[in-house]
């Protein structure tokens, strides 16, 4: 079979890999583990976004924003990962310990009893995402803890705004029942017993 | 639109700035990252000072050998490279010096070499990165010398003797889950490489390698826009239009969509 035509060849401006880097290299971090990437994994798949992002660079348009190209290429890692994760979950440790351990690590100051409860809250919270899928825990982590904007959210996530509405509209009530849920089974764990 | 409620609000107020990486985080995962793409700028503009890098073991150790053989002025954008240096220096009794010069060479680069803008052929979708396993492929940059090779092997070594470092308590099974994306990556180069020499036959099969091993991996769209511009040869103009508007439904804000629908326009029977 013979070569097909080809599409004129234009030296592409890239933006400069290092400095892409350093700015989104928290933002990646930090939403790797709010989707639900164990520490063990964390380092790799941060690497892998950030070498799918080193290839892509210069095939970026400026049509979304860098943010949320980045977030749509963690997405498509996590995912991977998560599938991956599902086949070996008895070999993870469960996410409560992991999740504790981070925050203990990270908290410090002379208020131990306000980093615990802070701590907690945390814990809940991402418990809380943790047992949503993954459409849902995107669209609330990007709105309402990155708080982009609602076409910003729709580029990173490959789906128009009206989708992204519904969407959002589902996965606030999904949280509303898990946090409810939650809320009932920390009630029960401390409510005093009576005999 | 149902709004949170308070209680919710405030959980996801408490949570926004949770999560972020630790300063030994940032130096671990750059570290790890420059082996793999080859790149010591990072090290040095992504302002990770070379005693904080020193926390990763083997960074550690080129560091020592940079302070023992190496200008300052090359400390901080080197750290990584001490490492290679480090490697070579026992492994194929490379000169450290040359080692030295042939990255400090490509530091002052106004870019690092994956994104070198004046290649001779046609941009690939996906190129290899400069590392390790380039010494293998096509896409290889035309600088590439017999030291940088050398390079590219120590480095290898070093990357899988830290790998067995600071996974030794994991299996097998956790190694080759590491793998994957460069596997990816290594049958999307194929395609690539393949589509430049015109081998369309040897396209179709590394699509169909990647479609079974990576059914949903991470690069799955690359692999889609090659499916499309290889269908697109073999159709009516009118079908291949179609094949393109299909590929930019499929990925609204796909990077290849335009590349997809031009290869499709000119490729239609």
């Amino acid at each position: 079979m013979e070569a097909g035509p080809r599409a004129p060849s234009v030296a592409p401006v890239c933006p400069p890999f290092a400095e892409v880097y350093e700015t989104h290299f928290d933002f990646v971090f930090a939403n790797a583990r709010r989707l639900g990437v164990r520490d063990a994994s964390v380092d790799d798949v941060v690497q892998d976004v950030f070498v799918i992002v080193h290839r892509r660079l210069c095939d970026y348009d400026g049509r979304t924003s860098l943010r949320s190209w980045i977030f749509g290429i963690l997405s498509r890692v996590v995912r991977d990962y998560r599938r991956t994760r599902r086949r070996k979950e008895s070999q993870l440790s469960p996410l409560d310990a992991e999740m504790s351990n981070t925050l203990r690590a990270a908290a410090s100051g002379p208020e131990p009893l306000a980093v615990a409860e802070q701590r907690e809250t945390v814990a809940l919270l991402f418990r809380i995402l943790d047992s949503l899928d993954d459409e849902k825990r995107e669209v609330l982590i990007l709105t309402e803890l990155e708080q982009m904007t609602m076409p910003e959210v729709a580029s990173a996530l490959g789906i128009n705004v009206n989708t992204l509405y519904s969407r959002l509209r589902s996965a606030r009530k999904a949280f509303a029942e898990a946090h409810a849920r939650e809320k009932a089974r920390l009630a029960e764990r401390y409510e005093p017993r009576s005999r | 639109m149902d709004e949170l409620d308070d209680e919710s609000k405030a959980l996801f107020a408490s949570g926004r700035n949770a999560m972020g990486p630790s300063s030994s985080d940032r130096a671990r995962i750059t570290a790890l990252l420059s082996a793999k793409l080859g790149s010591a700028a990072l090290l040095a503009t992504s302002g990770v000072a070379a005693g904080t890098a020193a926390k990763v073991s083997w960074v550690a150790k080129s560091k020592a050998f940079l302070v023992a053989h190496a200008g300052k002025t090359l400390l901080a954008t080197a750290a990584l490279v001490g490492g290679v240096s480090f490697g070579l220096h026992s492994a194929v009794n490379d000169s450290p010096s040359e080692a030295r010069v042939s990255r400090a060479q490509g530091d002052n680069a106004p870019k690092d070499s994956t994104t070198n803008s004046a290649p001779p052929e046609p941009k690939p979708i996906v190129e290899l990165p400069p590392s390790a396993d380039d010494s293998h492929t096509e896409s290889e940059p035309a600088e590439t010398s017999s030291t940088r090779a050398r390079v590219g092997r120590a480095r290898a070594q070093i990357r899988a003797r830290d790998v067995a470092q600071t996974n030794g308590s994991q299996n097998n099974d956790e190694a080759k889950e590491k793998s994957g994306l460069s596997s990816e990556l290594q049958l999307i180069a194929r395609m690539h490489a393949a589509s430049r020499k015109g081998d369309w036959a040897e396209v179709d099969r590394a699509i169909k390698a990647h479609e079974q091993d990576f059914p949903g991996g991470a690069l799955a769209e690359e692999r889609e826009a090659m499916q499309t511009i290889l269908d697109c040869r073999s159709v009516s103009a009118e079908r291949a239009s179609e094949l393109s508007q299909n590929f930019a439904k499929r990925h609204p804000t796909s990077t290849y969509a335009a590349r997809v629908k031009a290869a499709c326009t000119t490729a239609g029977k």
